[in-house]
C-alpha cells in the first residue's frame, strides 16, 4: 500500500514537471498568434512584448520579426521599427510588404543616415541577381554547386581521356560555381563578418571616447545604419557610412 | 675510275641524243595524211555513229568544221593524239571525234573534206553512213517500203500556231507551241522561245502534256501556251520557235570488242536481253525548230477614237462600287472599279473620273488577276454639299465589233454631313454646378501585420553558423588534393621506371617479409625458404630494374657490383641466394631458430640497400 503511494506521489512530481516545463516553452505559434491579436486590439507596447518574447526564446521568422517592426513603428519607436525590418530582410528579402514598410519608415525617419555598405560597385552588380535570395539559400546553392564541382574536378583528374570531351560543360559549371562562392563570400561578409546595427534612439550622441563627458563627435538620427565595430563596458564603437568612427551607448544601437 | 665514270655519262648524253635527234626527224620526214572514218556504216534512228577526222604525222591540227549535213546532226565530241616508236621510225597523229545522229533514213556521205592549215590544204577521202529503221539494222535483209520508213525528224518535231493571221495593235493573239515525241527518251526541254520583234514579251505558262494520233503515230504531246500582241503595225513573221532539250540515244559497244563478243560471239545470243544490257545511253543534245507563221498587226481605227481611250482593246465590262456611303466631310470614300474581259490587261489603265469637282481625289492601287484588272480609288468629300460620287468613264476598241466603246458609270449617292465643329481654343472657367477635379492625394501608411508566421528558424542555426561549416568546406579541396597526388603517383609509376621499381621493391619485401614470419612460425622450412627466394627475387628485380624471373645469384651479384655495393652485403646477398637453393633443391631443411636467424640476416639486407642508392 504504502509503496503504490509512493509511486502515486513520484507520478505526480513527474507530470508537475513535465507540465512546467511545457508552460516553460510556449509554442511559439501561440504566442505569434496571441500577440497578432493584441496588436489588432491596438495595445502595441503588450503585441512588442509577446513578439519579443518569441525571438529570446531563440526562434525566430521573418514574418515575426516584421511584425514586431509593424509594432514598434505604431508605438512610433521608428528606429527599433527599421530594426527589426532589417533584421526580418535578411530572412525574407523578397517579400513586397516588408520593402514598403521598410521604405516607409525610413522615409518617416527623415534623418536616417544611408546605411553603411563597404562594397564596391562591381561587387554589388555581381550580387544583384541574388538579392532576393537569403543567405541561407545562397549557402545551400553555393555549397551545393562547390560539391558537385569538386566531384567533377575529381572525376576529370582520375580520367584525362574525359577531359576533352567534358571540357565546355565543366567550363561552364565551373563559372556557375564559381559566381556563386563568390556571391556567398560576399553576403557573407555584409552580414556575418561586418556587424551591422542600426540607431534604435533619437539623436544619439557620437562621443571620442566611451565615456559619457567625453566630446560628441556627432550626432545620429533614428534609423541610421551603422557597422559596429566594438562592444565595451556598454559602449559600442561604431563606424559611419562616411567612414567616420565614434562611441555610442550600447543600447542606442541595435545589433540586426 | 673516274675515267670510266665519264665515259659512262656521255655514252648516257649520246644515246638519248640519238633517240630525240630520231624522233624529231622521223616526225619532221613524214607527210601529213588525213583520213576519215566511221566506227560503223550503218546505224539506226537513234543510235550515233563515230565519225573519226585522222591527221597522220602531225599532232597540231585543230578540229575542222564539217558544216551542216541534210538529215544528220553532228556534234563534236574531242581529239584522240598517238605516237608510236617502232625501229626508230616515229609514227603521231591526231584524230578528231564526231558524234553522229541521224535525223531521218538514207544514206549519207561524209566527206570528201577539205581543209587548210599553216598553208597546206589537206583532202580526205570519203565515207557512207546508212541511216536505217531499228528493226532493220539488226535484220538488214527485211527491207520495207518507202512509205512505211520514219525517220527522226517525224518522231520528235516541234510546231507554232497562231490563231489569228491578222490583228489589231495591243489586240491579244493566242500562240500555242506543241512539241511531238514518238518513242523517244527526252529529257531537259527548255521553254521556247522565238524572234518577238514587233510583239510584247512571251511569256509561257506550265505546259500542258498530253497524248495525241497524228498519221499513224501515237505522240506524247507537250503544249505550251502563250498571249502576244503586236506593239506595232506591220507584217511578220512569227517564229521559228526554238525548243532545246537532251535526247537519250542509244550507244552500242563495237562489235568485235570486248566482253560481249568473247561471251556471245554467236548470233543467236544477240537477243534483245543482251542488246539492252550491252547498250549504253548517252544525252545528245538537240534544238528543234517549229515552222513560222506570217501575222498583219493592222493600227486602231483613226475615226471616233474617245477622249479618254488609253490603249485598251479587247472585250470588257465595268463594274462601279463605293463605299461607305454615308460619310462626314472629310471622311474618305473607297471607289472600286473592276475592268472585266477578255482583252489585253497590259493596256487597261485606270478609268478617269469626271465630275470629281468637292472631292480630294488619291492615287488609285491596281490589282490584275486572271481575266480581272481592278483600281481601288479613295476620294474624300471636302464638303457636305456633294450628293453623289463622280462618275467614272472606260474606253476600249473592240475588235470583234471594229469599234470604239466607252462605258461611264458611278454617280452613286451619298451623304455627306458636315465635319465635326471644332471651335478656337478659349478659356473656359468652371461651371458653376461641378467641382473642380482635383489630383487624388492618397495617403500612406505601414502594411498590415503578417496573419502567419512562416518559417521558424533557430536563431544562430543556420548552415553558416555552425561550427562543422568551414571544415565541411575544407572537405572537398582535401579530397582534390588527395585525388591530384593520387593521379600523380599513378602518372609517375607510368612514366619513371626507377621510382616505380623502387615503389613495387618495398612493396615486395614487405609482404614478402609479413610472409616469411608467418613461415617461420608454421616451421615449414621448404616453403619458408620457397617465400624467400621469391621475395629476394621480387625486391632485387625491382630495385635494380631487372625483371624478377630473371634474378639469380649471379645476376644480383653484377649489378650489385656495378653499382658499387659493399663486397661483404654482396657476399651476404648470394649467400642468402645459396641458403635458398639448398633448400630447395635439397632435402637438407634448417630448424626453426635458424629460419629466424635467416629471416633476420635478410632484414638486415633488405635495410641496407634500402638506404643505399641504387
Amino acid at each position: 500500500m504504502r509503496k503504490n503511494i509512493a509511486c502515486l506521489i513520484f507520478c505526480v512530481f513527474i507530470c508537475r514537471a513535465v507540465y512546467a516545463d511545457q508552460e516553460k516553452k510556449a509554442d511559439p505559434n501561440q504566442l505569434f498568434y496571441g500577440a497578432n491579436s493584441v496588436y489588432e486590439k491596438g495595445d502595441y507596447a503588450k503585441a512588442i512584448e509577446q513578439y519579443l518574447s518569441v525571438i529570446d526564446s531563440g526562434i525566430t521568422s521573418g514574418n515575426l520579426l516584421y511584425n514586431a517592426g509593424n509594432a514598434f513603428f505604431k508605438s512610433g519607436k521608428i528606429g527599433h521599427a527599421i530594426l527589426h525590418y532589417k533584421k526580418a530582410e535578411r530572412m525574407i528579402p523578397h517579400d513586397s510588404d516588408l520593402k514598403s514598410n521598410l521604405g516607409y519608415a525610413r522615409s518617416v525617419a527623415a534623418d536616417a543616415a544611408p546605411e553603411s555598405d563597404p562594397a564596391g560597385r562591381l561587387v554589388r552588380i555581381a550580387v544583384y541577381p541574388l538579392k532576393d535570395l537569403g543567405l541561407v539559400k545562397v549557402t545551400l546553392i553555393s555549397v551545393a554547386l562547390y560539391i558537385v564541382t569538386a566531384l567533377i574536378t575529381a572525376i576529370l583528374i582520375l580520367h584525362p581521356d574525359l577531359r576533352r570531351r567534358f571540357l565546355a560543360s565543366y567550363v561552364l559549371i565551373l563559372t556557375v560555381s564559381l559566381y556563386g562562392i563568390f556571391v556567398f563570400c560576399a553576403r557573407y561578409y555584409d552580414e556575418v563578418v561586418l556587424v551591422r546595427g542600426i540607431v534604435v534612439e533619437k539623436d544619439v550622441d557620437a562621443k571620442y571616447e566611451p565615456i559619457d563627458k567625453s566630446t560628441t563627435y556627432f550626432k545620429l538620427g533614428h534609423g541610421a545604419g551603422v557597422v559596429i565595430l566594438k562592444t565595451k563596458n556598454g559602449w559600442r564603437r561604431i563606424r559611419r557610412s562616411d567612414g567616420k568612427v565614434a562611441w555610442v551607448k550600447e543600447e542606442s544601437v541595435g545589433q540586426i | 675510275m673516274y675515267k670510266a665514270r665519264i665515259t659512262h655519262k656521255i655514252t648516257k648524253i649520246a644515246f638519248f641524243a640519238a633517240i630525240t635527234i630520231s624522233i624529231i626527224g622521223g616526225a619532221f620526214a613524214r607527210e601529213i595524211k588525213f583520213e576519215v572514218n566511221l566506227d560503223r556504216n550503218r546505224v539506226a534512228l537513234g543510235e550515233t555513229a563515230q565519225l573519226g577526222l585522222s591527221f597522220y604525222g602531225t599532232q597540231n591540227i585543230p578540229a575542222p568544221d564539217l558544216g551542216n549535213v541534210d538529215g544528220l546532226e553532228i556534234r563534236y565530241v574531242g581529239p584522240s593524239t598517238m605516237m608510236t616508236v617502232m625501229n626508230g621510225q616515229v609514227s603521231s597523229s591526231i584524230t578528231h571525234r564526231y558524234s553522229i545522229l541521224p535525223l531521218k533514213l538514207g544514206r549519207f556521205q561524209l566527206g570528201p573534206y577539205k581543209f587548210t592549215y599553216k598553208p597546206d590544204d589537206y583532202t580526205s577521202n570519203m565515207v557512207f553512213l546508212e541511216a536505217v529503221e531499228e528493226k532493220a539494222r539488226a535484220v538488214a535483209q527485211d527491207e520495207k517500203p518507202a512509205s512505211e520508213r520514219i525517220d527522226l525528224e517525224d518522231r520528235i518535231y516541234l510546231t507554232l500556231s497562231v490563231d489569228k493571221v491578222s490583228a489589231y495593235v495591243n489586240e491579244l493573239i493566242p500562240v500555242t507551241v506543241k512539241l511531238y515525241v514518238n518513242n523517244l527518251n527526252v529529257s531537259d526541254i527548255q521553254l521556247p522561245s522565238f524572234a518577238q520583234e514587233g510583239f510584247s514579251k512571251v511569256d509561257f505558262k506550265e505546259p500542258k502534256q498530253y497524248r495525241e494520233r497524228a498519221g499513224d503515230l501515237l505522240y506524247d504531246v507537250l503544249e505550251f501556251k502563250t498571249n502576244i500582241f503586236g506593239t506595232r503595225p506591220g507584217d511578220y513573221r512569227l517564229g521559228p520557235a526554238k525548243v532545246k532539250c537532251n535526247v537519250m540515244v542509244r550507244k552500242r559497244v563495237p562489235k568485235g570488242s570486248g566482253l560481249r563478243d568473247d561471251f556471245f560471239g554467236d548470233d543467236h545470243f544477240r537477243d534483245s536481253f543482251y542488246e539492252d544490257f550491252f547498250t549504253r545511253y548517252e544525252k545528245f543534245p538537240l534544238e528543234l525548230k517549229s515552222q513560222d507563221s506570217q501575222l498583219i498587226i493592222s493600227p486602231l481605227p483613226a475615226d471616233g477614237v474617245p477622249a479618254d481611250f488609253t490603249g485598251a482593246v479587247g472585250d470588257y465590262q465595268f463594274i462601279f462600287n463605293a463605299n461607305p456611303r454615308k460619310v462626314k466631310a472629310g471622311d474618305p470614300i473607297t471607289l472600286k472599279m473592276d475592268i472585266n474581259g477578255t482583252g489585253n490587261l497590259n493596256t487597261v489603265l485606270a478609268p478617269k473620273l469626271e465630275d470629281a469637282t468637292g472631292f480630294k481625289v488619291y492615287e488609285p492601287q491596281v490589282k490584275t488577276e486572271e481575266g480581272r484588272k481592278s483600281f481601288t480609288q479613295v476620294v474624300m468629300p471636302v464638303t457636305d454639299r456633294l450628293t453623289h460620287t463622280p462618275r467614272a468613264s472606260f474606253s476600249y476598241f473592240d475588235p470583234n465589233t471594229k469599234q470604239y466603246k466607252t462605258i461611264t458609270q458611278g454617280s452613286i449617292p451619298i451623304i455627306v454631313e458636315k465635319a465635326k465643329e471644332e471651335g478656337p481654343s478659349q478659356v473656359v472657367g468652371p461651371a458653376p454646378d461641378r467641382e473642380t477635379a482635383q489630383p487624388e492625394e492618397l495617403s500612406r501608411d505601414i502594411v498590415y501585420i503578417k496573419d502567419s508566421p512562416g518559417d521558424w528558424a533557430r536563431a544562430g542555426g543556420a548552415l553558416y553558423m555552425t561550427a562543422f561549416f568551414w571544415p565541411f568546406m575544407a572537405a572537398p579541396l582535401c579530397m582534390l588534393f588527395i585525388v591530384f597526388l593520387i593521379e600523380r603517383r599513378r602518372e609517375r609509376m607510368k612514366s619513371d621506371s626507377v621510382y616505380a621499381g623502387r615503389i613495387r621493391s618495398v612493396k615486395a619485401a614487405r609482404e614478402g617479409l609479413k610472409e616469411l614470419r608467418r613461415r617461420v612460425n608454421d616451421k615449414d622450412c621448404r616453403l619458408f625458404y620457397e617465400s624467400m627466394f621469391l621475395t629476394l627475387q621480387g625486391y632485387l628485380g625491382n630495385r635494380i630494374g631487372v625483371s624478377p624471373a630473371g634474378i639469380t645469384s649471379d645476376v644480383v651479384e653484377n649489378a650489385l657490383r656495378a653499382k658499387g655495393i659493399d663486397v661483404e652485403i654482396i657476399k651476404k646477398v648470394t649467400r642468402l641466394f645459396e641458403l635458398c637453393d639448398r633448400a630447395r633443391f635439397a632435402i637438407m631443411c634448417q630448424d626453426g631458430i635458424r629460419m629466424q636467424d635467416d629471416l633476420k640476416y635478410m632484414e638486415e639486407i633488405i635495410k641496407y640497400l634500402e638506404r643505399a642508392k641504387l
